[in-house]
């Protein structure tokens, strides 16, 4: 008898919380795209007239914070450096909206609870399973009625609120769970260090994605000091900080005279214009990632690198293997390696190419809310399936010819970077009708040679200044890719004096050639929707 | 154990078509330039029909390293 209650208790639970957050989900704020810049322009915070962390305060602002919680950090005794940190982030997440850190924490809970619930069974197999697949419901339940249900009810000109981080921390989840059911990690006790995991602050804008043990095990003993830390960790700071205010200043303009405002642009203008958005959305991430990664350093947190010189890729699934990697390394241990293992008698080329497709296919519904994400996706599927078919046959072929494979590298960088560029067309605008268009355009052949830069938003002085930084950012990972060194590590490496004539070069560069147009304090990275 | 280890050391080779291969405890995926997530399948399936056995979803996901399949396996065979 109490068996059947304690079941009937769960499911009654679980229909509640499936039911509320549909409901919920239906009525959460919305907002009217007013100027392109917004996402929202309601706020709950607002509304309860609670102190407000706007989107368009300084991004100095945040590291001025972010420096204040490295400093108070290592004042802490080790054994409350978690709370610290907890503090931080939930105080900061209250600054953005109050709505968000209940969702944070509402999700924390049950992930924290089912992880226990599964560990308790671990002789169990059926209950652990039952309860890994009750986690996993409510992880969907939760990013499908916060993020993807609204938008079937509203119309294309409104925004929904989403809570910040939400896309990010439900897939943490979502590895823990899986982690702990296939005995992989234990089940964390402590709920303080575990909830730090899950709503860590830096990672709350655009990940990067960790894994459970990798996070816990740094904190869980506290940290100490280390001056190479913080001397590390600041260099990532700022070297995302000069990539945001040098580079990818100018290169939102240019993305946005692309993608939002329509212009009439020529053929070639428009090549110019997408291969520029394809910088824009690499930069804008990389950058913000930067200084996730500096401040985790800063406080002694290693992460998870989340780019390596994606555009060098040889191949779209090489690009995948150095774009977003925490999100590629998710998608193959959680998706694409479980579908492989259930499929493995069936013919190993057709259900692979099917396998990457439906991931890759999942992997443009998590990136975003809308059909033209998905499509996305699709395409980089069947890109991949090509390539895994094409790869076995010519492993089959050469073997049987004998021959040597051919250094094609630099052909297949290029024809794979121009690849990339014309399907972010797809994941940049916002409608199938209008990623129409610009193909039309790109393919319509005119042969207008003029390039008018004021079309594409920039003063021709900033448009030049823009080419001379990509051409500085990208020429130091070609050096990388071929030298096989870290840029900054080798920085670490060098004499006192070199290092400081370096960054003090960095701060001239970011003061005098910084781009401070009316855009300079927007906080508000692209892969923040996500 | 030692008997498993010569087996598996047979697979991989076969499975990644490299003669060259060695294998100990510790060697993980990394180690071997031909072993990515399409042909970890690849060697799985060979696995399981060389000794005769079967994993479950849970038992693959849980192998950090080749020392961990192989006890997984030594635990399968004198069952």
């Amino acid at each position: 008898m109490k068996k059947c209650i304690h079941n009937f208790n769960i499911h009654i639970l679980l229909i509640v919380i499936i039911t509320f957050s549909t409901f919920f989900g239906l009525f959460i704020p919305k907002g009217h795209v007013g100027s392109a810049e917004k996402i929202t322009n309601f706020s709950i915070n607002e509304y309860l007239k609670l102190p407000r962390f706007e989107l368009n305060n300084s991004i100095y602002l945040y590291y001025g914070f972010a420096f204040l919680v490295v400093v108070v950090f290592y004042l802490l005794p080790k054994k409350w450096q978690w709370l610290w940190l907890l503090m931080a982030s939930y105080f900061f997440l209250a600054l953005w909206e109050i709505y968000f850190l209940i969702i944070l924490i509402a999700v924390t809970v049950f992930v924290f609870y089912f992880g226990l619930k599964i560990d308790s069974f671990k002789k169990d197999e059926k209950k652990a399973k039952k309860n890994l697949l009750l986690g996993l419901l409510v992880c969907t339940a939760f990013i499908f009625s916060l993020k993807y249900f609204p938008r079937l009810f509203i119309e294309v000109k409104q925004t929904i609120l989403i809570p910040l981080g939400l896309s990010y921390y439900v897939l943490q989840g979502i590895s823990y769970l899986v982690d702990v059911y296939a005995s992989k990690i234990e089940a964390e006790k402590h709920f303080g260090v575990f909830a730090v995991y899950m709503g860590f602050f830096p990672r709350l804008f655009v990940g990067p994605i960790e894994r459970a043990n990798q996070f816990i095990s740094q904190i869980r003993g506290g940290i100490k000091f280390d001056n190479q830390n913080i001397a590390d960790g600041t260099v990532r700071l700022f070297w995302g900080l000069l990539k945001k205010v040098v580079l990818v200043n100018r290169l939102v303009v240019v993305y946005r005279a692309v993608f939002l405002k329509s212009a009439r642009l020529s053929p070639i203008e428009l090549w110019i214009g997408v291969f520029l958005s394809g910088f824009y959305i690499y930069f804008d991430f990389s950058a913000f990632t930067d200084i996730a990664i500096g401040i985790g350093k800063m406080l002694g947190i290693e992460s998870t690198e989340n780019f390596y010189h994606p555009y060098l890729a040889t191949s779209i699934t090489d690009f995948w293997r150095r774009w977003h990697i925490s999100l590629s390394q998710w998608l193959r241990d959680y998706i694409f390696t479980p579908l492989n293992f259930a499929s493995r008698r069936a013919n190993a080329i057709i259900s692979q190419s099917f396998n990457i497709f439906v991931t890759f296919l999942i992997s443009g519904i998590w990136h975003g809310n809308s059909a033209i994400y998905i499509f996305w996706g699709g395409v980089h599927g069947l890109l991949q399936s090509l390539e895994i078919s094409f790869l076995q046959l010519k492993k089959r072929g050469f073997k049987r010819y004998g021959r040597k494979e051919r250094n094609y590298h630099v052909i297949n960088v290029l024809i794979t970077y121009i690849i990339v560029n014309l399907t972010w067309v797809l994941f940049l605008s916002n409608s199938l009708e209008n990623a129409v268009r610009i193909y039309k355009t790109l393919f319509s052949g005119g042969l207008t040679l003029s390039i008018n830069f004021i079309l594409l938003g920039l003063q021709k002085a900033d448009f030049i200044m823009m080419i001379i930084f990509i051409t500085f950012f990208m020429s130091l990972e070609i050096l990388e890719e071929l030298l096989k060194h870290n840029i900054l590590i080798a920085l670490q490496k060098q004499v006192l004096v070199i290092r400081w004539v370096i960054y003090l070069s960095f701060l001239f560069i970011l003061i005098i050639f910084g781009y401070y147009g009316a855009n300079f304090v927007k906080f508000d990275p692209i892969y923040m929707q996500f | 154990m030692d008997k498993v280890f010569e087996k598996l050391t047979d697979i991989f080779r076969e499975v990644f078509d490299n003669p060259a291969i060695t294998i100990k405890p510790e060697t993980t995926a990394d180690d071997i330039e031909e072993w990515d997530s399409l042909t970890h399948m690849n060697l799985i399936l060979m696995v399981e029909l060389k000794f005769g056995i079967e994993f479950n979803q849970r038992e693959v996901m849980r192998f950090q390293n080749v020392g961990e399949m192989a006890a997984c396996i030594q635990e399968k065979i004198s069952d």
